[in-house]
């Protein structure tokens, strides 16, 4: 395969969602304006303060890890024609479970933490599937119950914590958290740095989910369901199946993600995915959409949008509240909804008359 | 109509067609599949533009830009698929867009009351309370031509009506267009069924591949005289074949009913054998249960009733999978939506429902990606794809590229069963030749073909037995030999032999 | 439990099903136009700050008039951005799915950004006026207030009903959501038809955020919709597409959180009762679910041939 001829297709590719990134930066800035900030000078607070300080560039590589999982969270299940609003509350799952397993199971060195990530991932998965049953079995929309179920899980995070662990570990909960987690089950740190591994983990799980989409029978067979669902039938594919099965590894996904999230933090709360804009199942959807709903673009997507958030405290300490993040999150996603934007411009720009 | 064309990518549709009617008069407009007549009545109710030609009313040149136009000028159309609004009731769908109303409120006892007037004068009973969803075919029908009258249509198309009632609401739908004639309506309708157009019109138009043929007085043709003009005389081209020795009997067809809530009967009880070394060709227009009964033998609807056997066994309860599995291979009617995944390379697309196979995936999971590049270059090669790479996308190949990648990648796997649906429509004259080749050399080669086509000539051409399917049901049977083109049309309209 | 308890329940109940109550009906019509509006929580949202902040803003003026205003501050919010919504959705072709989720997620940053550069704080704008409630009910102090919303509550399926199946306008909308090819032969412009509707739906969704900022609370509170307009979606949904069911389920899902009110100090049941609604509202949609019938042409772009 010509490799030239590749990266051209794959940036041709990429354009329209690229496109719609400048234009939500572009309108973020508009609103900046309007707040009485300067955009450039906000964006250069952002980028110095993610790479300037070796705080900035640690939450970098912390924060890129849920990103690109969530983002792959929404990702998967899409090629099916699946839509999984649901990564925030599985993340909560995820994170749950993984803290319960740390706190109450004793387990040696290297087994603690990756018994803890398989867990959280395979109840993510769980409580992604059962949105997906209902809406293959019953036709249940899978927006409206993932999102009810998001709520749930972030009740059941709090219950944890407060009804269950400040219950077991009397006073232990002080400042809303639960106690530190056996050494056992520390994740390994980034070489010189205090972020742990869970970037590598989810650059390689990106890696692994454009493997198992494009290698993988399974992954051909999702992609197919989700863009002609008719032609797989006659060819005796089976639709419901891959459904099913693309939320479940969609939840699977985010699941890990709030392991991680957990597990880097070595100590459990109630509310460890939100703070993040909204909570980082939503920002995740951002990172899918602006990576153009492919593995690898995401985790590009997740770069900058670590950059967003890491430069974002800096930012802050200058005047800028960090919730024009979150602003900013939501105006790109509006954008990206628009491709037909991208072709107006592209006819208006070719000289075509339509 | 004077000096009318229309053409659509790849083909001419209508042809420097005239085409003159009285007023009063019922007309019918006869043909086969893509002989032109529905999109001639397009155009003359807006919802084409002409390429060339002029529209004149009353002697008046008229221009027509939209089907306002058109129902402002009185003339107005009743399609095959039906403009109604479901949830809606009768009287809704009668009025919308004209409906009475006071500042906005609308008054329903009126809009109620003008329906109730018209559907008695018109003689069109109907309920005017009644809701869309719940009412059968033929009253939905009824309630299209409402709208059209309510709307002050004096010329009243009617596109292949019948094609969806049973034989009791055909006799209602006879009995209203006649009542409305008698009150001074023109009618104009579009049949491919001869015993219908013998009984209702007083006048035929027949139309071939895009041109008029002639127009003659009903009283004065008969079945055949009208089948001849229909079909005429072909060039048949001719294939090869090797000595018609059939063998086992691979699909057998027993009794079968196949129908859901909408259309209940659509396969209405047929029987049918298909042995190996033989094509057997199901000739039948568009619409008359051809679709159901491939659906049915492929797995993808459940019979009501009957038996479908491949190599003897039952398969009526499989799944396409299983049915696959039984080397019973399928190239569908509708090659974007039901053929390949449009999204899809070439490459990818010649391994649809194959990819859990060996060699291309290795314990079902892993892609052998070469193996899959490898077969698709084959299936290129050994069936002249016009590509620049397997890597093409499929909405880019052109309309036989694509079915000859259909036809290859199923024909790929030697199956002992081809099923083949409309396999050649809307193709050139090149990619058709191909694809019917293919399907005698598959036939040579020993294996068993069953054709499902509206398209004549390809039946004719290809059949060593013709089956002739109209309103669910077997009504005829004709072999290479004793096939003509006068028997063919008129079983094709329905008669009988 | 008593009857004191289950008399309490439905009262606080009522009361909870306000603003899902309002807010279904807009969605209601909207969608029965074929736009699924997936961004009313964000609607909600901010319109609730737009209520909030003009209530704030002209208490000077209006005195215990300023909530009414700060209600159709509410409403204007609604109907801009449902204008937006829709024309996006009309002219834009974009993917009402993912325009939705943008217009939730931008909302939640908006209107905390709003707190924090025109309040400056983080969490709640000061309390104002509030809606003054229309009776008491006797033996109920503070929890017996009757809202002029929650009459309202009631009085709104019925024009919405009216409104749709005995108006022209109406007519033409339904006719949309099902078959806008129809539509459009018969001669009805489809893009306009959408879009008025979603600005019709857009007042009432505003009205509904409205309520929980100048009328539920004085104030408006970060995040104060927390997952109502899902839940105002929910209702549609299982209403079957009804003003009369909508209004039902709402009440349902209300009850629900009453019971969560009432008894969630039970300890033990806080957190299940604190999820039950949210519960209530998956069951519903489950068991619904296979029989409902959407409008037909619902999130699909009319895209003329």
């Amino acid at each position: 395969m010509d490799l030239g001829a590749f990266a051209m297709d794959q940036f041709r590719k990429a354009l329209p969602s690229v496109f719609a990134l400048v234009l939500g930066i572009a309108a973020g800035s508009v609103l900046m304006v309007i707040s009485g900030f300067n955009p450039l000078l906000v964006f250069q607070l952002m980028i110095v303060g993610a790479f300037g300080s070796s705080q900035g560039r640690t939450y970098m590589l912390i924060y890129m890890s849920p990103l690109i999982l969530n983002a792959l969270a929404f990702l998967v299940p899409g090629k099916a024609g699946m839509w999984n609003v649901g990564a925030q509350g599985q993340v909560y799952l995820g994170g749950m479970t993984a803290a319960l397993i740390a706190l109450l199971v004793p387990l040696p060195g290297v087994v603690g933490p990756v018994v803890c990530l398989l867990a959280g991932a395979l109840v993510g998965s769980v409580w992604a599937f059962i949105p997906a049953l209902m809406r293959v079995y019953r036709n249940a929309s899978e927006i409206v119950t993932t999102i009810m179920l998001n709520y749930v899980a972030a009740s059941l995070a709090s219950y944890l914590l407060f009804d269950y662990i400040g219950v077991i570990f009397p006073g232990a909960t002080v400042n809303n958290q639960s106690p530190a987690f056996p050494s056992a089950f520390r994740l390994l740190r980034l070489p010189g740095s205090t972020a742990s591994v869970m970037v590598i983990v989810a650059v390689i799980t990106a890696f692994a989910v454009l493997y198992f989409l494009q290698r993988t029978t399974y992954g051909y067979e999702i992609r197919a369901v989700g863009l002609s669902p008719l032609s797989s039938k006659t060819k005796g594919i089976n639709p419901k199946r891959m459904m099913l099965l693309a939320m479940a590894l969609g939840g699977l996904l985010a699941g890990l993600a709030g392991a991680g999230d957990v597990l880097a933090a070595g100590h459990y709360t109630d509310q460890f995915a939100e703070g993040w804009f909204g909570g980082e199942g939503f920002a995740g959807i951002a990172v899918a959409l602006v990576g153009a709903s492919n593995p690898v673009g995401a985790v590009f997507s997740a770069v900058l949008f670590a950059i967003m958030v890491a430069g974002a405290p800096y930012m802050q300490s200058f005047g800028m509240p960090k919730e024009m993040i979150w602003t900013l999150q939501g105006l790109i996603i509006l954008f990206t909804a628009m491709p037909y934007l991208y072709t107006l411009v592209q006819n208006k720009l070719g000289g075509k008359s339509k | 109509m004077k000096g009318i064309c229309k053409s659509f990518p790849g083909v001419q549709a209508v042809d420097h067609v005239d085409f003159e009617v009285r007023e009063g008069e019922i007309r019918g407009l006869l043909g086969e599949n893509g002989a032109g007549k529905s999109t001639l009545m397009n155009l003359l109710y807006g919802l084409y533009r002409l390429d060339a030609g002029t529209i004149e009313i009353f002697g008046k040149e008229v221009k027509i830009s939209g089907s306002h136009d058109a129902i402002n000028l009185g003339i107005g159309m009743v399609h095959q698929a039906f403009m109604l609004v479901s949830n809606l009731s009768v009287t809704e769908n009668v009025v919308l867009g004209y409906e009475p109303a006071r500042s906005g409120v609308l008054d329903m006892k009126e809009a109620r009351a003008r329906v109730e007037k018209l559907s008695k004068s018109a003689g069109l009973p109907i309920d005017p309370d009644a809701i869309i969803e719940n009412l059968p075919v033929g009253l939905k029908q009824r309630v299209e031509i409402l709208k059209a009258l309510y709307r002050g249509a004096k010329v009243l198309i009617l596109d292949e009506p019948t094609a969806v009632l049973t034989p009791v609401e055909v006799t209602e739908l006879f009995k209203s267009v006649r009542k409305l004639r008698e009150a001074g309506t023109t009618i104009i309708f579009i049949t491919h069924k001869l015993h219908e157009v013998k009984e209702i019109t007083e006048t035929i138009t027949v139309m071939r591949k895009g041109k008029v043929m002639g127009t003659v007085e009903t009283k004065d043709m008969t079945y055949d005289s009208l089948a001849k003009m229909m079909v005429g005389r072909e060039i048949v081209k001719s294939y090869s074949f090797s000595p018609y020795s059939p063998g086992e009997v691979l699909l057998s067809i027993k009794d079968l009913h196949v129908g859901d809530k909408i259309k209940p009967n659509a396969v209405n009880g047929v029987t049918l054998d298909v042995r190996t070394g033989e094509i057997v060709g199901l000739a039948g227009v568009d619409g008359n249960g051809q679709t159901e009964l491939v659906e049915a033998i492929m797995g993808l609807r459940r019979p009501t009733d009957g038996t479908i056997s491949v190599k003897g066994k039952v398969v009526s309860n499989l799944t396409t999978k299983e049915i696959l599995d039984m080397s019973v291979r399928h190239i569908p009617e509708d090659r974007a939506s039901q053929g390949l995944v449009m999204d899809f390379s070439v490459a990818e697309n010649s391994v649809l429902g194959s990819i859990g196979k060996e060699p291309f995936s290795s314990r079902g999971t892993f892609v052998v990606v070469e193996k899959v590049r490898e077969f698709a270059r084959k299936v290129v090669k050994s069936f002249s794809i016009a590509v620049p790479s397997i890597d093409v996308l499929a909405k880019n190949l052109s309309g036989g590229n694509q079915q000859k990648l259909i036809a290859g990648r199923e024909l790929s796997s030697d199956p002992d069963l081809l099923i083949a649906a409309q396999p050649t429509r809307g193709l050139d004259v090149g990619a058709t030749e191909y694809i019917q080749s293919l399907l005698v050399k598959t036939r040579n080669s020993g294996k068993a073909v069953f054709l499902v086509s509206a398209d004549f000539d390809e039946i004719l051409n290809l059949s060593d037995r013709i089956l002739i399917i109209f309103e669910g049901r077997i009504i005829g049977e004709l072999s290479r030999e004793n096939a003509s083109v006068q028997e063919l049309g008129k079983l094709l309209g329905g008669v009988a032999a | 439990m008593n009857v004191g308890d289950i008399a309490l329940v439905l009262v606080v109940g009522l009361q909870q099903s306000i603003a899902v109550a309002l807010a279904s009906q807009g969605e209601l019509i909207t969608e029965k136009s074929g736009i699924l509006n997936i961004g009313i929580e964000g609607v909600m949202l901010m319109s609730a700050f737009v209520a909030a902040f003009v209530n704030w803003r002209v208490e000077g003026s209006f005195g215990a008039w300023s909530p009414y205003v700060g209600i159709l501050g509410g409403m204007l919010t609604g109907m801009v951005m449902n204008f937006l919504l829709a024309f996006m959705s009309t002219k834009l072709r974009v993917n009402q799915v993912i325009a939705g989720i943008g217009m939730n997620i931008f909302s939640g940053g908006a209107t905390v950004l709003a707190l924090i550069l025109i309040f400056h704080v983080f969490d709640q704008t000061p309390p104002a006026f509030r809606v003054a409630p229309v009776f008491t009910i006797p033996g109920m102090p503070v929890v017996g207030n009757v809202s002029p919303l929650e009459i309202f509550m009631f009085i709104l399926p019925v024009i919405t009903y009216w409104f749709l199946y005995r108006t022209k306008l109406g007519l033409h909308i339904r006719a949309t959501g099902e078959n806008p090819k129809a539509a459009d032969t018969a001669g009805l412009n489809v893009t306009k038809i959408r879009i008025v509707a979603t600005v019709l739906g857009g007042a009432m969704i505003g009205m509904a955020g409205a309520y929980l900022s100048v009328d539920y609370s004085p104030n408006f509170v970060r995040g104060v919709t927390r997952g109502l307009g899902f839940i105002a979606m929910a209702a549609v949904i299982s209403g079957g597409w009804k003003p009369q069911w909508a209004l039902g389920m709402s009440i349902l899902f209300g009850i629900s959180q009453g019971l969560y009110i009432q008894f969630g100090g039970v300890a033990g049941y806080t957190y299940l009762l604190s999820v039950l609604p949210y519960l209530v509202t998956v069951a519903a949609l489950t068991i619904a679910g296979a029989r409902l019938r959407s409008p037909a042409a619902l999130a699909s772009p009319y895209i003329k041939e």
